[in-house]
């Protein structure tokens, strides 16, 4: 017979799952600055 | 028990690239952050600090702030007294080069962390780096 789930590894499952779903400092970065990509050129490239 | 990822430093033009929502190297981020703790040098935050500054007026006080509270939360490798005696015989051979890439590449020789960079052709030059390309770069 199947073991039922405990609740303390229904809630490690929950944490992993917020853990891979959260995005990387960079790209939550990039999220941010999606409004101005037409304007925003990377580093090193003049902005004009 | 946290698993401690190897550590791969990120250059300034791949980090704003990301910023700039170049598909490309959004995908190449988030797949390197699997895998690798991605990292800044002290140089690398300098440039994005003043790269995203020449924007501040465009994207206003909030956005702006938010970017740099992104790059703080980004692990920085310091340059010390060692790095700089790496940067310093660099630049006997290297010294064409700007003073950003000497020290950054100073730290990937003198820490051992591999560095992805999208000047690869005048970082390969330099002798013991390890240069990382990604597999959509080959």
């Amino acid at each position: 017979m199947k073991k039922p789930i405990s609740k303390s590894a229904s809630k490690d499952v929950t944490k992993t799952t917020q853990k891979a779903e959260k995005l990387h400092p960079i790209l939550q970065g990039a999220k941010i600055l999606e409004p101005y990509k037409n304007i925003i050129k990377p580093y090193g490239i003049e902005n004009f | 028990m946290k698993t401690s990822r190897v550590k791969l430093i990120c250059d300034t033009g791949v980090i704003s690239r990301a910023y700039s929502n170049f598909e490309n190297f959004k995908s190449i981020i988030e797949d390197l952050s699997i895998k690798y703790e991605i990292c800044i040098t002290t140089t690398i935050k300098i440039e994005l600090y003043r790269w995203i500054y020449d924007y501040k007026s465009k994207v206003g006080l909030k956005t702006f702030n938010a970017i740099l509270k992104s790059i703080n939360s980004l692990p920085v490798i310091k340059l010390d007294r060692k790095v700089c005696d790496v940067a310093e015989k660099l630049t006997i051979k290297h010294h064409q080069s700007g003073v950003g890439d000497l020290l950054t590449a100073a730290v990937s020789i003198d820490k051992k962390v591999k560095l992805f960079t999208i000047n690869y052709k005048d970082f390969k030059t330099i002798p013991r780096i390890n240069l990382y390309l990604p597999p959509h770069f080959q």
